[in-house]
């Protein structure tokens, strides 16, 4: 059985994360709250970008060099691939 | 058709077992081919059956469309893929994803305006008897489609075994696999295992290129690689045939959520109805049950897909759960303030106004005489008065009566849908109506509104020092409505 890398984790959860928010926001305008969209709409986008650039911090850039291999996902109990910077 | 014992130990017991139905969906229909599928399998034609299908969507008309949406989400087609089976592991056909979705959305929709709608109009308004006409209303059509589904499943099994059945029972003769054996639907002239044993077996069996080439199926994105329809060896062929290669190994895939979530969405389900129906019970919701159940379970749902994702897992059929929520949840926000004025003026999820009707009267009822006893000494009200002024926007037609200087007691027909009528201070006045006639009558300056639904009579009157001025409203095609203006003497 294989598992996704982190940086691969961490993406594919914004997905997550942005349907809870959005029901959140659902859950807070259903309630009554007055909620600024706009300012709604100006944190999202920058919480966005901030996690997305968490994950790019999170990317190992002298892996880009190489084979996609470093990309693609690992097997579990397989033996890590090995960075000859890293040795 | 064959497919790996890789892949046959992978499968679920649920797509196993709706594979030994024997049941397929057709190559040559029109969306999913479920009804080309299911009339082939009985022994009818397609024509005659779609015919059926049509005449019994207009009575269970959504019962209809889902069930058409999960025959075209669950049964195999010819070359043994299922929809919802290659969604989960990771080969989606977004054609019949979106088909099988806008079924799903239109089904639902639908459901109030079948047989469902009527039997929901049971003649008790509250209380046990509309529970039990909510379950009615549920319980039938489940029943009349699990009935259809049971005489199809019979029907099939009564036709004789399968090609695929005989495949399994040719499978366990010696040498073989019996118990493992794979049962996938498949038509006659593509099993394998048909040929007669004369047929050279010297090279492996080619499956299914014929109807690979003639693939008219409206999916069309099915061929992907993963449908192990190519030309394969057939794993579990009888020993008439000769020993087969092995097969590579299949190449390592991120596994979808499992079991742990699956099972985990399913208890956040209920969990969440739970909780919002104990909200329900302490009043405590400001908009209806089920949209409050709504962005609930989908605020749960993201979090679980944030679970699944640091997982190391792809999010599989809930993401596509999650990912097709996002419109609605966008439109929930958008109408926040709708979805609650309406829950509170009558406890629905959201109302329409198409301003073809006088907005319905919302403020409680109040006794008006007290207003008119100061300047009336008589005051008579055969009706139910509201501190509301609600004239008709848009009225078939409008008449204006003006009696500023009447100098003895007066009778005026009403015939006009809105009647604007001018009168000093302290007249008497009197509604009458004639046969079932009814009468709304307004006085915006005192912004009081009186409705007068009981048939015929004296609706109103009321009794001033001035001379008297009587209006007569008939039984016509709508309610007239008097809109009286005092000005002073």
């Amino acid at each position: 059985m294989i598992r996704r890398r982190l940086v691969q984790r961490l993406t594919s959860a914004v997905i997550g994360a942005t349907i809870c928010a959005l029901a959140g926001i659902a859950i807070a305008a259903l309630s009554g709250a007055d909620l600024d969209l706009e300012l709604v709409l100006i944190i999202g986008l920058a919480a966005l970008g901030g996690w997305l650039l968490l994950t790019a911090a999170l990317t190992p850039v002298r892996r880009d060099r190489k084979s996609d291999a470093s990309s693609t996902p690992v097997a579990v109990g397989a033996p890590a691939p090995i960075d000859s910077d890293e040795i | 058709m064959t497919h790996s014992p890789d892949s046959q130990q992978s499968e679920a017991a649920f797509f196993a077992s709706i594979r030994r139905w024997g049941i397929t969906r057709g190559d040559n229909g029109f969306l999913g081919g479920v009804i080309d599928g299911l009339a082939g399998r009985i022994g009818m034609a397609t024509g005659p059956a779609r015919i059926i299908v049509v005449v019994a969507a207009l009575f269970l008309n959504g019962v209809v469309l889902l069930a058409y949406a999960a025959g075209w989400a669950l049964l195999p087609d010819r070359r043994g893929n299922i929809i919802i089976q290659n969604f989960g592991r990771g080969v989606p056909n977004v054609g019949a994803l979106i088909g099988i979705g806008l079924f799903g959305i239109f089904g639902l929709g639908g459901l109030d305006n079948g047989i469902t709608y009527r039997i929901g109009h049971f003649p008790f308004d509250g209380g046990p008897f509309r529970v039990i006409a909510i379950v009615f209303a549920v319980l039938i059509p489940v029943a009349i489609v699990a009935g259809v589904v049971g005489l199809i499943v019979m029907a099939a099994k009564r036709s004789g075994p399968s090609p695929s059945t005989q495949a399994s029972a040719q499978g366990s003769t010696p040498g073989s696999n019996p118990g493992s054996a794979p049962v996938y639907a498949a038509m006659p002239g593509e099993a394998p295992h048909e040929r007669p044993a004369s047929v050279s077996v010297a090279t492996p069996v080619a499956t299914d290129n014929d109807a690979d080439a003639d693939d008219t199926d409206a999916e069309g994105g099915d061929d992907d690689g993963d449908d192990n329809d190519t030309d394969e060896p057939a794993s579990a062929a009888p020993s008439a045939y000769a020993p087969l290669p092995p097969l590579p190994p299949r190449k390592p895939r991120v596994p979808g959520p499992g079991k742990g979530f699956y099972l985990a969405t399913l208890a956040w389900i209920f969990l969440s109805a739970a909780g919002v129906a104990f909200a329900a019970r302490n009043d405590d919701l400001a908009v209806h049950g089920i949209v409050a159940w709504f962005v609930t379970f989908i605020a749960g749902l993201g979090v679980l897909l944030v679970l699944i994702s640091l997982s190391g897992r792809k999010l599989g059929f809930l993401g596509f759960v999650g990912v097709m929520s996002v419109l609605p949840l966008l439109g929930i926000i958008a109408s926040a303030t709708d979805i609650r004025e309406s829950f509170a003026r009558d406890e629905s999820i959201i109302s329409i106004d198409f301003g073809l009707e006088p907005e319905e009267v919302a403020q409680p009822e109040f006794d008006a005489t007290a207003v008119f006893a100061e300047e009336y000494p008589l005051v008579i009200i055969n009706g139910a008065c509201y501190a509301e002024t609600l004239v008709p926007t848009v009225p078939m037609s409008t008449a204006r009566i003006s009696a500023l200087d009447i100098t003895s007691d007066m009778s005026v027909d009403v015939t006009a849908e809105v009647t604007y009528v001018t009168v000093p201070t302290g007249t008497s006045i009197t509604v009458r109506g004639e046969g079932d006639a009814q009468a709304h009558v307004v006085w915006p300056e005192r912004n009081i509104t009186c409705d007068f639904y009981n048939a015929g009579g004296e609706h109103l009157r009321i009794a001033g020092p001035s001379h008297s001025l009587e209006l007569v409203v008939y039984d016509d095609e709508y309610a007239n409505t008097i809109v009286l203006t005092e000005v002073p003497q």
